[in-house]
């Protein structure tokens, strides 16, 4: 469904249409923000990264990057009963290399979660549940490639019709920590509800600092796949980020500008709960 | 009466003598004879005056303006009803010797008198000035204009005027010339919208032949879809919009063909490398004429190919396909004197495909189709009927595949439109009245998915039934020799009827039946027109108008691309209201150049936002429940000055303007710019003809930037960098600018037929203009360093191209 939006990331930009370098440009209205990513994972504990929004246009290096990350801040995790402090580590798997990790409380499916941040008198609250995991049928390769030297991903599943579900699908190669999503990554089951529904996977790019994409797999790789149940929330912010990032440069759709972000107070992002199943596969069509 | 008669007539005159002779021959075998005395004389006289030599007076009638013929004008001699102008405004007289007065009427023309002496044959070429004068209008035409008439005629563009334009890429554009004339501000390359003093796109009908053209534009806005052969007259009011039009805000823009009957075969031809078009004419019999005109582009063979193969394919998207087709047929007949049947039919539309570099399939397709009947009736000498059919539809397809998944969404309007207006000349007054019903059907986003055979459930597609029930009545009245006004009103009733389903505030629904009744309103859109003249060359207009517009044209895109729908008033979609005054001095200087200065001030309630883009579509979401709404604010001071004769020629136009936007949930309530929001707009162009065969021309075009929402700050989400953005419309373009040229030369015409060669380059300085603007992160996380540039995204760098273009005629 939002495979539509990935493939105009690769239409007309650079392409048909020049590009060119303009001079910069500065604009008022910059307000500071506190910019949040967390999520609890079934089985597994909070995380939460902090940074700030900044007015940058020009290149930055490691030391201004370093710069925008908030190290310091009061961020608790509760689960109704229970509530814990997150602490902050050192951890080059994610940019920037710092984050804030729980260790006593644990993502459980069905149940609601609330994050709360304390950070320069500022008060940032969220809350997120976990849904019921849902499993792949299948998981299979086609050769693609104009010596079918390639592979491309494909997955099935069937949808619970008693069940109001959102899905995303991610992958990921060699020892990359985090997972990938793939180019038609959010699903909403009010189009295929109670069906069975086979996805055409393409792997999406690591993030939007480059335009190269490979949409397939080298042949016999190793292939990890995420399939994900994501609260109405996490649909929201995940469609409109994907949205702004593979679509703001195309100039058939512009922005809208609009990211759903879930965090309430001085600040932008999402707290989500994310229910899945992983799977390991060797891409051999 | 009989005698006086036989003074003026011609054929008329012996028809009368003859039964007077007659009568008078049997009154004197009656015996009557000292009381036929007197009678004979008379006849006798009558033998006289018949049997001088009378000499034959034959003229032409043109329009001052677009120099077209003038058909259905009464001449009359001292005042007797005499002759009528054909099809092409010819006419003749047989007279005696003397001293006349000629009186040309026509219901849509000042009359005319005209002193002439006749002491042999003569030919005449008399210039008629419309009484519409009054009103504030464009004419693009067929023929060079040539105005030296007391009424003034402030904005006039012919068709002589087009082809003195530079063409771009071969292909001469009548709608594209009306964006270089002052107020109707251009949108930029690859953007066919006009954005008529301070308004949106939206707000302009076009209408061709009398049916609704939905979106007049080919290749992505490069073109429009008028053919410049097969059109003959392009009119655009932008203020005091006459009351037979309504339901726009910003401005009529009426496209019509050729009416005439032609009498002979005649063909018409051009080829570049983008596109051909053949345009025939043939008469049938006397009274029935079809022409046809076709244009296709062959970019498919000629354009992508080449850019394949420098090396585009390997970026990220190949095999680009594109071409478009426009077809016309039309069918003149005339029915005895007084009546004509017209027949119009319009088909076109683009077809654009590419593959990304994913095997992905993409392609955008739409289609226009309007097709009208009209039939026009003279009834005496000051009264015509109009009485026109017509449908207009459009469809529009955007979708993509890769193997067994399918994706798209479409977007369809269906038009059904019956008008028939009277038009009734008495003395000083020109009054119209008439009535209007047009049936609309919207079908504004209908998507669909299907992955590996599996369709998506989008449930009923977003489907509004309205129509439009409207009277009119307008009278242009001319106090004296100097004053002048207009004054019209529309009355429409306008209902939004079933089958659908209105969801309520608290959630519940009421389901409404095909045919019933949603909602309905009435509104009023009066004009009024003041004129007065101050002396022979110059003369001051008033004028004001109220519109109502109960459709809206929702951008989706960050261009005008033709993605963008329309959605039609519903009682949860209030109506676009906007009121216009104005205040123009026209002056003329001589017979060499004409000018104006013209003030406006509008404002426009109801306006619209879409608060999603494109992608939202596809979800077949309610629009009506997606919609921010606003109002609006423009005015401006338009100057022109145009050069009509001599070897050079051409015309200055410059706008000082200034239009915003005013929506609740939009920078929080605060006052931003609209898009096209363009402080300065200047337009020069220019034409010389060096001799027979060489003619130049060249047009410069400076407009401010357009208004964009840039990003204030980035931040970081999972790696990637996400823009903040700022006020909306905050930011400005950097200013367009451009130059075009041509040459054309015109070889020696042949018998038969005439042949020219034309040399154009669009954007000679080779200006990147930009249509959009982002921003791009680049780096690399892991060497933990970010760049940020602004990119813009610039369509039309220099373009040469070369057209040959052939004329046959029979005989």
């Amino acid at each position: 469904m939002r495979k539509l939006e990935a493939i105009f990331l690769l239409l007309f930009l650079c392409g048909f249409f020049g590009c060119k370098k303009e001079p910069s440009t500065t604009s008022g209205g910059y307000k500071p923000k506190v910019v949040v990513e967390g999520w609890i994972e079934q089985g597994d504990y909070p995380y939460v990264i902090l940074t700030r929004n900044i007015p940058f246009f020009s290149a930055m290096d490691s030391a201004q990057l370093s710069n925008f990350v908030i190290r310091h801040a009061k961020v608790s995790v509760s689960d109704g009963t229970q509530t814990e402090i997150l602490t902050s580590k050192r951890d080059t798997n994610y940019f920037p290399p710092y984050i804030y990790r729980g260790s006593e409380i644990r993502g459980e499916a069905g149940k609601t979660y609330t994050l709360q941040i304390e950070f320069e008198g500022k008060v940032l609250v969220s809350t997120t549940t976990i849904p019921p995991r849902v499993a792949l049928d299948s998981l299979w390769f086609i050769a693609k490639g104009d010596n079918n030297e390639k592979a491309q991903l494909f997955v099935k599943f069937r949808d619970n019709p008693n069940q109001k579900n959102y899905y995303k699908l991610y992958t990921k190669t060699g020892s990359t920590k985090r997972y990938t999503p793939t180019l038609l990554s959010n699903q909403d089951d009010k189009y295929f509800n109670g069906k069975e529904l086979i996805i055409q996977a393409n792997r999406g790019p690591v993030n939007n600092l480059t335009i190269k994409n490979d949409p397939y797999f080298a042949k016999g790789e190793t292939v990890m796949v995420k399939f994900s149940s994501i609260p109405k929330e996490g649909y929201e912010f995940w469609s409109s980020f994907q949205d702004e990032i593979l679509n703001s440069s195309n100039p058939l759709i512009g922005s809208t500008g609009r990211i759903k972000s879930n965090i309430r107070g001085a600040g932008i992002g999402i707290w989500c709960g994310y229910g899945s199943f992983q799977y390991q596969i060797k891409a051999l069509p | 009466m009989i005698i006086f008669t036989v003074y003026t007539g011609g054929i008329i005159l012996h028809f009368y003598t003859s039964t007077v002779l007659y009568s008078i021959i049997g009154i004197l075998f009656r015996g009557r004879w000292l009381k036929s005395f007197f009678v004979l004389s008379l006849v006798l006289l009558v033998q006289r005056v018949y049997c001088q030599e009378r000499y034959i007076l034959e003229g032409y009638l043109y329009d001052a303006v677009s120099q077209q013929s003038v058909p259905d004008a009464a001449v009359k001699v001292n005042d007797a009803a005499k002759s009528t102008s054909d099809e092409k405004g010819y006419f003749s007289l047989k007279l005696p010797a003397g001293e006349y007065i000629l009186s040309v009427t026509h219901l849509a023309y000042d009359t005319l008198h005209y002193k002439i002496r006749i002491e042999g044959n003569k030919l005449l070429r008399l210039e008629l000035s419309k009484k519409s004068a009054v009103m504030s209008e464009v004419t693009v035409s067929a023929k060079a204009g040539n105005s030296n008439t007391l009424a003034p005629s402030p904005q006039t563009l012919t068709k002589k005027d087009i082809e003195k334009m530079p063409a771009f890429l071969g292909q001469r554009d009548p709608l594209k010339a009306l964006q270089a004339l002052p107020g109707s501000g251009k949108g930029g390359d690859g953007n066919a919208g006009l954005y008529v003093r301070g308004g949106t796109s939206g707000q302009n009908l076009t209408v061709f032949n009398d049916a609704v053209i939905y979106n007049p534009s080919h290749l992505l806005g490069f073109f429009s879809i008028f053919n410049s052969s097969s059109v003959s007259e392009i009119k655009m009011y932008k203020s005091a919009i006459p009351a037979e039009y309504g339901g726009r805000l910003s401005s009529i823009i009426e496209v019509n063909s050729s009416k005439k009957v032609v009498d002979s075969v005649s063909a018409e031809g051009d080829v570049s490398i983008l596109a051909a078009s053949v345009n025939v004419e043939v008469p049938i019999t006397s009274n029935w004429s079809v022409s046809s005109s076709v244009r296709k582009t062959f970019m498919n063979y000629t354009v992508w190919p080449q850019l394949s193969g420098l090396g585009l394919s390997a970026r990220t998207f190949n095999n680009i396909r594109y071409d478009f087709f426009d077809l016309n047929l039309n069918s003149n007949l005339r029915i005895g004197k007084s009546n004509y049947l017209y027949f119009s039919a319009y088909n076109g539309g683009d077809d654009f495909g590419f593959n990304a570099r994913i095997n992905v399939n993409n392609t955008m397709d739409w289609q226009n189709t309007a097709s009208s009947l009209t039939w026009k009736s003279l009834i005496g000498d000051n009264v015509m009927v109009n009485t026109t059919a017509s449908y207009s539809g459009y469809h529009f397809n955007f979708g993509l595949q890769q193997d067994n998944f399918l994706a798209g969404i479409s977007s369809d309007i269906k038009d059904y439109n019956l008008k028939s207006i009277a038009s009734v000349y008495l003395n000083k007054h020109y009054l119209k009245a008439g009535i209007q019903y047009t049936d609309h059907k919207f079908r504004p986003n209908t998507p669909y998915i299907t992955s590996f055979g599996l369709a998506y459930e989008f449930g009923t597609p977003n489907t509004y039934y309205t129509d439009e029930a409207a009277v009119f009545i307008s009278d242009e009245f001319q106090i004296s020799d100097r004053t002048g006004i207009y004054a019209g009103a529309r009355l429409t009733r306008y209902r939004h009827k079933g089958p659908y389903t209105l969801v309520n505030e608290d959630k519940t629904e009421n389901s409404f039946g095909s045919g019933s009744v949603i909602s309905s309103f009435n509104f009023i859109e009066p004009s009024f027109t003041l004129r007065q003249s101050l002396t022979n060359s110059s003369s001051l207009k008033l004028s004001y108008s109220r519109n109502v517009q109960p459709l809206h044209l929702i951008s989706v895109t960050a261009v005008n691309f033709p993605a963008d729908f329309w959605m039609p008033s519903l009682s949860s979609v209030p109506v676009e209201t906007g009121n216009q005054i104005s205040a123009g001095y026209f002056k003329n200087f001589g017979r060499k150049y004409e000018s104006y200065i013209d003030v406006y001030y509008k404002n426009m309630q109801g306006l619209v936002e879409f608060s999603g883009g494109i992608m939202n579509l596809i979800d077949n979401l309610k629009i009506e429940n997606n919609l921010l709404f606003g109002s609006g604010e423009a005015y401006g001071i338009e100057f022109f000055i145009k050069k009509k004769t001599g070897k050079l020629t051409g015309w200055v136009g410059y706008t000082l303007a200034k239009s915003s936007r005013n929506f609740d949930d939009i920078n929080n309530g605060r006052e931003f710019p609209a898009k096209y929001d363009r402080r300065h707009d200047l337009s020069v162009v220019s034409s010389y003809s060096l001799n027979r065969g060489w003619s130049f021309s060249g047009s410069f075009t400076y407009a401010t930037g357009s208004a964009y929402t840039s990003p204030i700050s980035r931040y970081l989400i999972s790696g990637n960098v996400v823009n903040e953005y700022g006020d909306f419309n905050g930011s400005r373009m950097p200013a367009y600018h451009r130059m075009d040229l041509s040459a054309t030369y015109k070889f020696r015409p042949k018998k038969r037929y005439r042949t020219e060669l034309s040399f154009s380059v669009y954007n000679i300085y080779n200006r990147q203009n930009p249509i959009y603007l982002y921003f791009q992160a680049e780096g690399n996380l892991k060497e933990q360093r970010i760049a940020v540039s602004s990119k813009s995204v610039a369509i039309l760098p220099v373009l040469p191209s070369i057209n040959y273009r052939l004329f046959l005629k029979q005989n």
